[in-house]
This record gives structure tokens, sequence and C-alpha cells, in this order.
């Protein structure tokens, strides 16, 4: 067998990949959309006296980070349609790229809720009672009080959220998305894969390149918001 | 208006710990109520049920006439009860995410609905009279503890209670800073603004309060003129505390 690795093809194939960046671009944004309402929800719910509520939001947390991505979408793409169709509904309609934002939004909504808990924990009781020493009411005191400094606190744990999701949006593939790892493979295929090393190397780069900004911009974010202030109060 | 606090009856426990055992106090408009006693005997709970961050098992509470029930109460109440007080905390509690300009007017702008111009004229006449003018812009963090309290004390002051509950002010400053804070709780003493403190500081005690009242398991044991509760109190509990804290 010959070598036939090109390295010099490789920034070649970038814009090609890079066609399907909107895909990827829509899949990460509403799925961290979808995720935050979802993970704030949960969120208040296992902050609630409500021991049910309490329960149930754990329960989901637990079982959402237990299960890996690629597992979730096989049971929600192949598991639910089948289900429906049990009970008279067909799904074969709907578009593949909806089941891939509701898994990531299902998926990240876990994490999510979870960094929301533990923000709002890490803001001191002491900084709600004295809004309501001075007469705030509690959700007034929440949103002007506690919200700004949970989410000082909560910005980077927010920004490798994102970037795991950036990645995870690339099992999109596996159903038959094209995202830019299935435009990626779908290139590799028009070749019958001679070019396949090249092309990966190429998607790879790519992500590689995003997270990089991604991670530029949670550490920007992080100074810009808390310039001169110190989170978590005792 | 004949008084300006009325504690009646009040009991609070958490869990099965009965930590107010039916505390009773009528404050009179002006009046200086200074607190003392050991450390667990309740002080920081009986000032917290007055504005409710706990909330009482029983008994009534009332300011300038304004009378809520403690087992029986509505959050208007609440609330109207606590912008009728106010409190400077211990560990000061500032809001960490703004200056301290921004902490003193919070209450006017949110709570009093000034707009922000006015808010601001109102916020840096206090802030002079506290010492903090040229601090005005900076983060609590940024300032020492007896900076962070007498913003601490603009604050609560800005929002022109019936009545300032103080805990333990001091306690947690580096003792050269302990002068400038007392110094600002002494002249706003002199305003006439009725006020509960909690300290152990004795001679500040006696320069200030009209009265000493002294706490122990959660009841008063004892109170009277601080001449007499300072110099030469009656009950053996008040004298054994005295004789450890001078
Ligand atoms: N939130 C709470 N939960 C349970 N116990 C408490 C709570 N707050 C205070 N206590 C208890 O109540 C007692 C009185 O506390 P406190 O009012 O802070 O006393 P002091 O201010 O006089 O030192 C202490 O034994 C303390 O442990
Ligand atoms: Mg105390």
């Amino acid at each position: 067998m010959t070598n036939t690795f090109k390295p010099e093809t490789i920034l070649g194939y970038i814009p090609g990949v890079l066609k399907a960046l909107p895909i990827t671009m829509e899949i990460l944004f509403l799925s961290l959309l979808i995720g935050s309402i979802l993970g704030a929800l949960i969120a208040t719910a296992n902050l609630s006296n409500n021991i049910l509520l309490r329960k149930m939001s754990s329960g989901y947390i637990s079982f959402m980070r237990g299960i890996p991505t690629l597992v979730l979408i096989f049971l929600l793409y192949l598991g639910l349609p089948q289900i429906a169709l049990n009970i008279g509904i067909d799904m074969s309609n709907i578009n593949k790229s909806i089941y891939i934002i509701a898994c990531l939004s299902l998926n990240t909504s876990a994490n999510l809720a979870e960094m929301m808990r533990s923000s709002y924990l890490a803001v001191g009781k002491g900084q709600c009672e004295a809004a309501y020493s001075i007469g705030m009411k509690s959700f007034t005191a929440f949103r002007r009080i506690v919200l700004p400094q949970a989410f000082g606190i909560a910005i980077p744990t927010l920004g490798n959220n994102i970037i795991i999701l950036l990645k995870d949006t690339s099992l999109a593939f596996a159903i038959g998305v094209i995202d830019m790892m299935g435009k990626g493979r779908a290139l590799s295929a028009a070749s019958y894969g001679s070019n396949r090393l090249e092309v990966y190397m190429a998607t790879g780069i790519i992500f590689w390149v995003l997270c990089i900004i991604l991670e530029y911009s949670s550490k920007s974010a992080e100074k810009a918001y808390t310039k001169g202030r110190k989170q978590s109060a005792s | 208006m004949e008084y300006m606090v009325q504690l009646e009856n009040i009991h609070k426990s958490f869990g099965k710990n009965q930590i107010l055992k039916g505390v009773n106090m009528n404050i009179r408009k002006g009046e200086v109520v200074v607190i003392l006693g050991p450390s667990g005997s309740g002080k920081t709970t009986l000032l917290r049920t007055i504005n409710f961050l706990d909330s009482a098992n029983e008994g009534s509470i009332s300011v300038s006439n304004f009378k809520v029930n403690c087992n029986k109460h509505s959050k208007s109440q609440v609330i109207e009860l606590r912008r009728k007080t106010a409190m400077v905390f211990q560990n000061y509690n500032l809001f960490q995410n703004k200056t301290i300009l921004e902490n003193v007017m919070e209450g006017l702008i949110v709570v009093k609905k000034y707009n922000k111009k006015e808010a601001k004229k109102v916020s840096m006449e206090i802030l002079d009279k506290v010492g903090l003018l040229e601090r005005c812009d900076y983060y609590p963090s940024q300032l020492s503890g007896g900076q962070q309290q007498r913003a601490g004390i603009a604050r609560a002051l800005i929002m022109d209670p019936d009545v300032i509950l103080f805990d333990e002010p001091t306690s947690a400053l580096d003792p050269e800073l302990v002068g400038e804070v007392l110094n600002t709780i002494k002249a706003v003493s002199q305003t006439g603004i009725t006020m509960i403190v909690v300290t152990h500081e004795i001679s500040f005690a006696k320069e200030v309060a009209s009265r000493v009242v002294f706490m122990e398991g959660g009841n008063i044991v004892e109170e009277g003129k601080p001449t007499e509760m300072l110099v030469n109190p009656k009950e053996p509990r008040t004298q054994q505390f005295l004789k450890r804290i001078i």
C-alpha cells in the first residue's frame, strides 16, 4: 500500500466543509436557546421547596448527564417514531435537524441547569437579605442583585458548555444531517474515501479554531463583565 | 403616636431550638437602644424578626403604628414593614455587583421610585456625610471594611426609615477601623432617628445609648439607663457578662 496522504491539500478542503457552517451554527444556536430555557425551568424546580419537583429535576439531570448523546439521538430518532406510529402518529415527515436540536437541547439543558443552580447558590444569602432589608420585593431582588452576580459566576462554565455543545453538533451526521461533519463525510465519499484523512483533518481544524474563538470570547466576556467587582460574596 | 417600635411576646424557634422566648420591648421615637448579651443569646435573631428576615412564630411587631401579627401576615405587610425599617449587617452585605453610589441609590430608585438624577443627588449628599464621596465609584471589594460599613450605613439611612437596626456593625472590623464606624453611628444617633444597636462596645453604649438591654438565652434579663446598667447592674448574670467583656 502506497502512502497517499497529501497534507498540502488539507487547507483546500476547508471551504467545502465550511459550506455547512450555517447548519452547524443553527443547530448550536437553537439547542443553546432551547436548552437554556429548559435549564432555567429545571434549575428553578431544583431550587424550589417542593420535594417532588426537586426529586424530579434531580432525576432528569442525572439521566441526561449519564446518557451518551449518541444513544439519546438514536432513541429519539429511531425509537420515538416507532412508539408514535403505534398510537397513530406519523413522524416520518419531521426534518432530521429537529431531532438533533431536540436531543442536544435536552442534553445541554441538564448541564445548564446544574450551572445555573450552582451559580445561584454561590451568590451569598446576604445579598438577597440586604435587598429585602431596604424593602425590595423578592423578584426585583433576584433580577437586580442576584441574577447579575450569578451570571458573572456562570460565564466560564457557560463557555465550556457551549464548547461541548459545539462539538456534539458533529453527531448530527449519524442520522444523515449535513452539518460540517456530514459535509466532510460527503466530500470524502465523493472521492471514494481516498482523501478522507485530509478532509477530516480539515473538519477537525475548523472545530478547533471555533473552540479557540469561543474560549477567547468567554475569557474576555468574563473580564469585561466582572471588572472591578469581586464575584461570589460571603 | 406613643411608641415607634413595639415588640410583643416574640417567640422564635429553629426546629426544636427555642431561640426567643417571649420578648417584649417598647421603644419611643428617637431612642437609641443598645442590646448586649453573650453570643448565641438571640440578639441577631431578634433584629431579624423585626424586619422579617426571619419570621417569628408568635407575637406581634409594630413600627410607627403599623402592626403585623407574626403568625398571620401577608407578603405586602412584610414589604411595608421592611420599608419602615432598615438594617446594617455585621458583614456589610453591600451589593457586590454595584458601586458604592449604586448601592446607596438602589433603594431610592427601585423602592422609592426616584428618577436617577434625583437619586444621585440625594445619595451623594449622604455619601458626603459618611465621608465616602471620593470612593463613590468604587466597588465594595475595593474598599476597607470600615468604608464598606459606612456605605452600609448610608444605604440604610437613605431610605429614611423609622428605625435602623444595627447588628454588631463593628465586630467584623480590624480594631483600627472600629472608631470611624462608631463615629458615623454616633453622628446618625444625633439626628434623632430611632435605633436598635447590638454591640459589644461598652464605651460606645455609655455615650450613645438611651437605654441598655441585656439579653440571655432568648430572654431580656434586665434593662435600664446606661449609667445604671453598665455601672451598677442588678442582675448577677449582667454583672458577670460585663466583667468578662470590659
Ligand atoms: N437559621 C438558623 N437555623 C438554625 N439555628 C439558628 C439559625 N439562626 C440562628 N440560630 C441559632 O440561634 C441561636 C441564637 O443565634 P443569634 O440570634 O445569632 O445569637 P446572637 O446574635 O446573640 O449571637 C444560636 O444558637 C444559633 O445557632
Ligand atoms: Mg449575632
